[in-house]
C-alpha cells in the first residue's frame, strides 16, 4: 500500500500476473495502458469508460458520470455490470 | 515467468464417490516407497487401516509410516491442516516431504480445494496444484452418476482416473466405462497401473508430467489425436477444443473473456485446460481451471511446437462449442479492432 495516499499496489489477477511479473516498470505501464484500451473497446457498447487511477487501481464510469474504483480485472468487471445496469454475458454478445 | 518456483510443493488430490475404491488405492499408496517423500492427508486413520504401517507417532493426528511418508488426519479447515504440515516440517517434527496428497471425502466436489490453494495468501506461495486422481466404481458408477451431481464434478476435475472394482464386472463393461470417461473428460487418462499414478512427483517436473506432448493424457489438448468416440452426447455434457491462430490471439482480451465467462457461467464450465501462444514470447502459456477458478498460468519452456496455434479444451454442461467459439471470436476481433 502507498504510504502517502493509501492506494493498494496490487492488481493481482491471473491474466495480469503472468505479463507483469519480472518486467520493468516501463513495460508494466505499457501493459496497463493497453489493458485499459482493450477494456474501453469491449465495454463502450454498455456506456462504460475505464481510466487509470492513482497507483494501480482503475476508475470505472458510466454515461451519467457515476464512478467506482476497482482494483483488478475481476472488480472492474463487477463495476462494469453494476454501473451499466446490464447483465454482461459474453455468450450473449452478438458476433 | 511463472509465479511458481522449485520451492512450491505439488499438491495432488485423490477423489471419488463413496465406495468407489479410494481407500484401496490410498492404502497401496501408503505402502509404496515411491510415495515415501509425501505427506498424505486423510480423513480417518481407522478407515484406511494403517496400524501395521506405523513406525512412529508424532502426535495424535500425525504418524510416520514404514514407506517413509507422513500421514495426517484433517481436523477442521483444510488450509490450517496444510499450514500445520509446513510448520512441522520446518521444526523438524516430521520428515521433509516433497509433495502433499489429499484424500477427499466421497461426496466432495474437488473444485473448492482448488479455490483454497489459489486464494489463500500463504498456501499460494507454498503449494502448486498437481494431478487429480479420481477413482470410479466400475460396479455402481451409473447409479452414482444419475443420483449425485458430484460424481460428474469429480470426473471432470480429474487428470487421471482409476477404475475400481474392475474384478467385479466384465471386461466389456470396463471398456465401455473407459470410453465414457474419455468422452466426458478427454483431458484425462485412465491409468491401469499403480506405478503410473500421480507421476508428477517434483515441482520441476510437474508441468512436464502434466503438459508434456509425450504424455498421452494431453493428446487431446494438444490436438495430436481425438480421444472422443462417436457416442451420443452425454447428459448435456460437451467436451471440445477451440483453436486460435497466433495472429488472432490477444492474451489480455482472452483473460477478460474467460474471466467474464467464468463469472457468468462458472458452474457450467466444469474444466478449462489450454496451451496459448502469445505474441513476442517463444514459450506458450498453460492454463488450467475448474469451474470458477483459474490457477495461475505459467510459461512452459519444454513445449516448443512449429505450429503456434493456441488451443483450449472445455468441458461444459449445457453450453455448446459453437456458442463459446462465436463468443471468443467476437472478443478477439474486438481486441484487434481496438488496436487499429
Amino acid at each position: 500500500m502507498c504510504g502517502l495516499c493509501g492506494a493498494l499496489n496490487n492488481e493481482s489477477h491471473w491474466s495480469t500476473d503472468i505479463t507483469d511479473r519480472d518486467t520493468d516498470n516501463r513495460s508494466k505501464k505499457l501493459n496497463r495502458i493497453r489493458r485499459i484500451k482493450i477494456l474501453n473497446t469491449l465495454f463502450k457498447i454498455y456506456g462504460i469508460s475505464i481510466r487509470s487511477g492513482t497507483g494501480s487501481f482503475y476508475v470505472v464510469s458510466n454515461r451519467t458520470g457515476v464512478s467506482e474504483v476497482a482494483y483488478n480485472l475481476d472488480s472492474v468487471l463487477n463495476s462494469c455490470e453494476k454501473l451499466s445496469g446490464y447483465d454482461i454475458d459474453p455468450l450473449r454478445i452478438s458476433v | 515467468m511463472s509465479m511458481y518456483t522449485s520451492d512450491h510443493v505439488p499438491f495432488n488430490i485423490i477423489t471419488g464417490f463413496l465406495g468407489s475404491g479410494k481407500t484401496t488405492i490410498l492404502k497401496k499408496i501408503l505402502e509404496d516407497e515411491q510415495f515415501g517423500d509425501s505427506a498424505i492427508l486423510i480423513n480417518e486413520f481407522g478407515e484406511v487401516g494403517i496400524d501395521d504401517l506405523i513406525i512412529s507417532e508424532v502426535s495424535r493426528d500425525v504418524v510416520v509410516l514404514k514407506s517413509g511418508c507422513v500421514c495426517c488426519t484433517i481436523r477442521g479447515e483444510l488450509s490450517e491442516s496444510i499450514k500445520s504440515l509446513f510448520e512441522k516440517r520446518r521444526n523438524g517434527e516430521i520428515p521433509y516431504f516433497k509433495r502433499i496428497i489429499l484424500e477427499t471425502t466421497g461426496l466432495a466436489d474437488p473444485s473448492p480445494i482448488s479455490a483454497t490453494l489459489v486464494h489463500d495468501s500463504v498456501l499460494k506461495n507454498n503449494v502448486i496444484l498437481g494431478q487429480t486422481l479420481t477413482v470410479i466404481d466400475a460396479l455402481n458408477w451409473e447409479n452414482n452418476k444419475n443420483e449425485f451431481t458430484v460424481w460428474l464434478d469429480q470426473v471432470s476435475a480429474s487428470d487421471q482416473v482409476w477404475i475400481g472394482k474392475k474384478d467385479l464386472v466384465s471386461e466389456e463393461s470396463v471398456k465401455a466405462l473407459t470410453i465414457l470417461i474419455n468422452d466426458l473428460n478427454p483431458a484425462c487418462t485412465v491409468v491401469s497401473s499403480v506405478k503410473n499414478i500421480l507421476k508428477d512427483v517434483f515441482i520441476q517436473n510437474s508441468f512436464k508430467a502434466t503438459y508434456s506432448p509425450n504424455n498421452s493424457e494431453n493428446s487431446f489438448l494438444l490436438g495430436h489425436e481425438s480421444k472422443k468416440s462417436n457416442s451420443a452426447k452425454l447428459d448435456n455434457i460437451n467436451s471440445f477444443r477451440l483453436f486460435i491462430s497466433e495472429k488472432n490471439f490477444d492474451w489480455f482480451g482472452f483473460g477478460v473473456w474467460l474471466s467474464l465467462l467464468l463469472k457468468k457461467h462458472g458452474n457450467k464450465i466444469l474444466r478449462v485446460k489450454g496451451v496459448l501462444y502469445t505474441a513476442g514470447k517463444a514459450d506458450p502459456v498453460v492454463i488450467h481451471g475448474v469451474q470458477h477458478i483459474i490457477h495461475p498460468p505459467a510459461h512452459v519452456t519444454f513445449l516448443r511446437e512449429e505450429n503456434r496455434v493456441s488451443r483450449v479444451v472445455f468441458i461444459t454442461k449445457g453450453i455448446d462449442k459453437e456458442t463459446v467459439e462465436n463468443s471468443l471470436t467476437y472478443f478477439m476481433n474486438a481486441c484487434k479492432s481496438g488496436e487499429d
